[in-house]
């Protein structure tokens, strides 16, 4: 575990999630104990933490250390105020990042301490998981949005479906096989189809890809089963580097997986 | 000056006293002068581009480093990397390290299920030749790592000991001797290991410099001692100079320890370069000295035709050989600057002590009524050999001009094949270990040199954005296209190595967006690209190492890279390069326009003087000649010899020319002098080759020999002045012989100090008849194109059947003309008598017949003497001068026809008859 890292930072950030800021408050709302632990990338290491400090101006002059996750709240609550628009692009960078984290540490902690969770998902290896048995494009991945369920529009995040390396329709259909979608030590390098009939996928070792760098257990919506909440980033050049969340549940250990519904009024909106 | 000379002689023991008293202050000082070496020393004084450097060093850092280097056929063996882990944490330990960056602390940069591994290289050691080998691939990869600290091949591995800040050059000695412990384990491991950085360089030409110092000097003892004992043959002539010589290295060490000067490479040869040509002006004083002793004139007339002969000469050729020494001072190098002014100082108290010793000690000599025998003579009284050499020279004129063209011509060519080098390394030795082990980094990995390419974008976060990150690559991809730059690293390297890790590229990869950068930018520490990117990133560095050691390569290829830079940049971004190679270069353009400056200021100033001395510009181009000759040698031979221009060489030209003039000095000297005793200008080359040869020719040997002994230097450069000066001397020497006299033959040299014996007799020019109704500038070319002839009373001007091509004008004195009466033996008639500012000769001139009287002094008489030539030429180019001069000749004329024919009607035209004229 790292902590104690820090980054000083100089003035504001832009207040690209700024709007969010009610639904993210409404979001935070639950109790603190009994905190679920998540891990993070560290800032300036990039290394695997459950905790980072880091300090980061608040104001014009003032400077703040934060330690995330514990002060969480107070990150959003500052970010919400506009700090985040104070400093260089870098501290507007690691303002994002800290809000991020807490967004999704929120997330995730949303229900701490429900009893006698139903739990269908933490005996199932999602590191080795076919993408083709999980809810991808079934609901997020289809346009428009429905008004819940989709995670990522709340939390920041992309949409798995975005992150995917999609082919283009050049390579031949044969290749495509729903087999061909399983994740291998969290990774799946190669091209993907979405379509009516589902995903369907082509292992490539020399393509892009993507890889879960984690997964959390929680109850999101507080429904009594347990979730698990897979965080996914594209592999590959010239992918973008935003981190796809996908929550996911069942209600058996035979059953499909789907999205967690978080009812609206949950997502504040 | 001969008030000095006679001072000295007068008073030796107050003069050998005060020299004591000097000389021992100035031996309690020489313990003080320390050797110290600094890179700095060989840039440019005030240089803008070592400001920006300098600022470029303070805003990216400026690590120092010794490079420890580690080869083997598999370098990442378990037990190896066990000893050099070793070897590292014991010089970490260490007070003057700071850190050690090696395989085991660069972070290797990776993926990790998703989150960023940032272990080093070596975060464990491979225990199978296959994991060695995968980490050697990784590293390969890593542009920080490739050829900076490992080779190409992976079997070449470097430790850069970063040295802790407020390490100096005093610590040199003691870090290179803990490093060499502290690695001497790694020798039972790797085929080849060592360590090499500037404590290193630095203190091996320091050790280079005290071992110098002892090995050279006495060996120019022993040159100055061989030559001057082959020559001159006398013991007290050879120790003279020698003492002289060995006061000025003591006097100059002992000012150097006063003022806290400090001996590097170049000052290291002001010590012994005063034994070579310390010795000059003393075999010049000495060869006078011992000419009148030879001639049995009383002692202290010896001392005192020395005095009057060689006082004003020595003092002219100290002032030409103190500004050849002095130019090289001119020079913006630091070091040389330092030279030129410690050299000049050097020869500046040589100088006092060879005019104050020399008598002193002869005075002192003579009157132990020392016998005039035994020793050279110096001045030679070979008087037929110096005819012998005369005459041949001037038969020969035509072929030898032609050869000494063909070898100029020749020398030109060459010149033309030239290169700079001011690669500092070059200054080492050939056996040098350090000069080995830089060799040896420079053909393996990246080279030691480096300079910064800095692009300012004046904005904040510009270099945020992926467009001005391509800007910097595309600089990076041009500089490797080129083949020259062995290892480019820049901030886009590090983010590109980031950006590989997260996406888990096969090999690093620019981040293709802005938004990929700024996530980037969450997960880079500062302090790791601190060398390459401004804090706001509106500035970024590109650290471009090489191997180039020539300039000329350096010149070319950093051209080039501007010129790439000038059409290929962004206008929102300038670039600017910077760095050692660039000072270097900018040193070596110093260097070059200091050369020309030096050898240019020096040829004015030989020409200023001598034109002065002898109120005659063509005298000082004359001067010049013989001194422009071996500066084209030395070019010449540079070409031909491959010896490029560098700090050493560059010295060569000035300061050779500055001593080598010497020669031409007293040739043309004495030259003049002799034209006041003979009337014949071939008479008075004879007298001037007689008189000087042996001295030029000794001082020369003794030079050559002298500047031969620094041909055994350790240091290149040095080597290379040794043998460039030994070149110089004798192609000077050469020239001193060949084409001085051709060309002091062709004029009569009138000096300023007869000019100002003219002014003494304005009087006498104002009132002459011939000048009458001439300006002052008119009356002065007739003077300068004329000659001062000097008469004793009754001597004899010309006599009949002379050929008459000169006209006379009486100076002082008084001179009658007379014609043999036919049959009468009692007396001569006498024609006319001349008194001062009268003229005579001139109608067998104008007539074109010979004499037909005889022209005889009646006193100590001093003719002004006006020849044919003269007043042909006078009559070519100023023909209202002409006019002026025979209307004057012909009103002369007239007059004294006048006076002829009224003293032939009172009978007073007879005079005693002379015995010769009735021969004649």
């Amino acid at each position: 575990m790292i902590e104690g890292n820090t980054v000083k930072a100089g003035k504001g950030m832009a207040g690209r999630i700024l709007a969010l800021s009610p639904l993210i408050l409404a979001l935070m709302a639950p109790a603190w104990t009994q905190a679920q632990d998540t891990d993070f990338r560290a800032p300036l290491t990039g290394e695997k933490v459950v905790a980072y400090e880091l300090e980061l101006p608040v104001g014009r002059v003032e400077k703040r250390v934060f330690e995330i996750p514990e002060d969480c709240h107070d990150v959003l609550r500052a970010h919400a105020e506009g700090a985040a628009s104070w400093g260089s692009q870098v501290v507007k960078s690691m303002w994002w990042k800290v809000e991020s984290d807490c967004r999704y540490y929120t997330f995730l902690n949303r229900y701490p301490g429900i009893p006698d969770l139903q739990d269908h998902v933490s005996r199932y290896d999602f590191r080795n998981a076919n993408l083709a048995e999980l809810p991808i494009g079934d609901e997020c991945g289809k346009r428009p949005l429905p008004p819940y369920a989709c995670p990522n529009s709340y939390l920041g995040t992309g949409d798995v479906v975005q992150i995917l390396p999609q082919d283009d329709g050049s390579r031949p259909e044969q290749g495509f096989s729903r087999e061909g979608c399983a994740l291998q030590q969290g990774a799946f390098r190669g091209w993907v189809r979405l379509d009516g009939d589902g995903i369907r996928c082509q292992p490539d070792e020399r393509a892009p890809g993507v890889r879960v760098v984690s997964v959390d257990l929680a109850d999101v919506n507080g429904d009594g089963f347990q979730d698990a909440i897979l965080r996914m980033i594209p592999l590959g050049p010239r992918m973008g580097r935003v981190t796809a969340v996908l929550p996911v549940t069942r209600k058996g250990e035979d059953q499909p997986f789907f999205i967690p519904k978080v009812e609206a009024e949950q997502a504040g909106q | 000056m001969r008030q000095i000379l006679d001072f000295s002689a007068q008073r030796p023991w107050w003069i050998l006293g005060l020299l004591f008293l000097v000389t021992a202050a100035a031996v309690t000082q020489v313990g003080k002068v320390e050797v110290r070496v600094a890179a700095d020393d060989l840039l440019v004084i005030d240089d803008p581009e070592r400001r920006y450097a300098e600022l470029v060093k303070e805003r990216y850092g400026d690590q120092k480093v010794v490079l420890v280097y580690l080869e083997d056929a598999h370098i990442l063996d378990p037990e190896k990397l066990k000893a050099v882990s070793g070897v590292i944490d014991s010089l970490e330990g260490r007070g003057f390290v700071e850190r050690v960056e090696s395989l085991f602390s660069v972070p290797w940069l990776k993926s990790v299920e998703g989150y960023l591994d940032k272990s080093p290289y070596l975060a464990e050691i491979p225990q199978t030749r296959e994991e060695a080998d995968r980490i050697l691939r990784a590293a390969l990869d890593n542009t920080f790592i490739r050829n900076v600290l490992l080779t190409d091949d992976g079997k070449g591995m470097g430790l850069a000991v970063i040295l802790a800040d407020g390490v100096s050059g005093a610590d040199d000695k003691r870090i290179t001797r803990v490093i060499e412990q502290e690695i001497a384990p790694l020798r039972d491991h790797y085929l080849r290991s060592f360590a090499i950085g500037f404590p290193q360089i630095r203190h091996e030409i320091t050790q280079s410099i005290a071992s110098e110092q002892g090995d050279l000097f006495p060996l120019a003892l022993l040159a100055l001692l061989v030559a001057l004992f082959a020559i001159l043959r006398k013991v007290l002539d050879v120790a003279l100079p020698v003492l002289t010589a060995s006061l000025s290295v003591v006097w100059i060490l002992g000012l150097m320890g006063w003022l806290g000067i400090h001996l590097n490479v170049v000052t290291s040869i002001v010590p012994i370069l005063m034994v070579v040509v310390g010795s000059t002006e003393d075999i010049h004083l000495l060869a006078e000295f011992r000419r009148g002793w030879r001639k049995r004139i009383e002692p202290r007339r010896a001392l005192d035709n020395m005095a009057r002969k060689m006082g004003r000469t020595v003092l002219f050729t100290f002032i030409t050989t103190f500004v050849g020494f002095l130019s090289v001072g001119l020079s913006r190098i630091d070091v040389l600057w330092q030279f030129g002014l410690l050299a000049a100082a050097g020869l500046l108290l040589n100088f006092l002590i060879t005019i104050t010793l020399i008598p002193a000690v002869l005075a002192l000599a003579v009157r132990q009524r020392e016998a005039p025998r035994g020793g050279r003579r110096l001045s030679g009284d070979g008087e037929n050999l110096a005819q012998g050499f005369w005459d041949m020279l001037r038969r020969g004129r035509a072929p030898v001009l032609l050869a000494l063209a063909a070898v100029a011509a020749l020398a030109v060519a060459g010149a033309t094949r030239i290169e700079v080098n001011h690669n500092p390394v070059d200054s080492l030795a050939e056996h040098s270990e350090a000069k080995r082990y830089i060799e040896r980094i420079n053909q393996r990995l990246s080279g030691l040199e480096t300079f910064s390419v800095v692009i300012d974008s004046g904005i904040q976060d510009t270099f945020l954005k992926a467009r001005y990150l391509e800007e910097v690559v595309e600089i990076q991809a041009f500089l490797e296209e080129q083949g020259v730059a062995r290892a480019t690293t820049s901030f886009a390297d590090y983010l590109a190595l980031l950006n590989a890790a997260f996406q888990e590229l096969d090999e690093p990869r620019l981040p293709s967006s802005d938004d990929i950068v700024n996530e980037l930018m969450i997960f880079l520490d500062y302090d790791r690209v601190a060398d390459y990117v401004a804090e706001d990133y509106s500035e970024a560095r590109i650290l471009v190492r090489h191997n180039v050691a020539s300039t000329a390569e350096l010149r070319r290829f950093v051209g080039e890279l501007q010129g790439f830079i000038d059409e290929q940049l962004d206008s929102g971004l300038e670039a600017r390069i910077s760095g050692d190679s660039v000072l270097t270069l900018s040193a070596t353009n110093a260097m070059i326009y200091g050369q020309l400056q030096s050898i240019g200021l020096l040829l004015l100033f030989i020409v200023l003087v001598i034109s002065l001395l002898f109120t005659d510009l063509r005298a000082g181009l004359l001067a010049a000649l013989p001194n422009v000759f071996p500066v084209l040698v030395l070019f010449g031979f540079m070409g031909y010899a491959e010896i490029p221009l560098n700090i050493g060489t560059t010295m060569a030209a000035a300061i050779a020319i500055g001593i080598a003039v010497d020669d031409t000095m007293h040739f043309m000297l004495r030259y003049n002098q002799e034209l006041k005793f003979y009337k014949s200008q071939s008479q008075a080359v004879v007298h001037t080759i007689r008189g000087e040869a042996l001295p030029v020719i000794a001082t020369s040997l003794a030079l050559i020999g002298g500047f031969l002994v620094f041909a055994t230097s350790d240091f290149e450069p040095i080597r290379q002045f040794g043998l460039l000066s030994a070149v110089v001397i004798g192609a000077a020497l050469v020239a001193d012989f060949l084409l001085t006299p051709l060309a002091v033959s062709t004029l009569r040299l009138v000096t300023l100090w007869d000019l100002l014996s003219m002014r003494v007799r304005t009087e006498v020019i104002g009132k002459s008849c011939l000048f009458r109704g001439m300006s002052d500038r008119q009356i002065k070319r007739f003077i300068l194109s004329s000659t001062l002839l000097e008469f004793k009373a009754g001597e004899r001007v010309f006599g009949i059947g002379e050929p008459s091509e000169e006209v006379y004008m009486v100076m002082a004195g008084g001179v009658e003309v007379r014609v043999p009466r036919r049959g009468a033996t009692d007396c001569d008639m006498v024609v006319d008598r001349f008194s001062s500012g009268q003229l005579f000769g001139e109608v067998a001139m104008l007539a074109g017949e010979t004499r037909k009287g005889n022209a005889i002094t009646l006193e100590q008489t001093t003719l002004l003497v006006l020849n044919r030539e003269g007043i042909e030429n006078a009559v070519r180019r100023y023909p209202l001068i002409a006019s002026k001069l025979f209307l004057n000749m012909a009103t002369d004329i007239s007059h004294r026809w006048v006076r002829f024919i009224k003293r032939a009607s009172n009978n007073e035209i007879c005079a005693p008859a002379m015995e010769d004229s009735r021969d004649d």
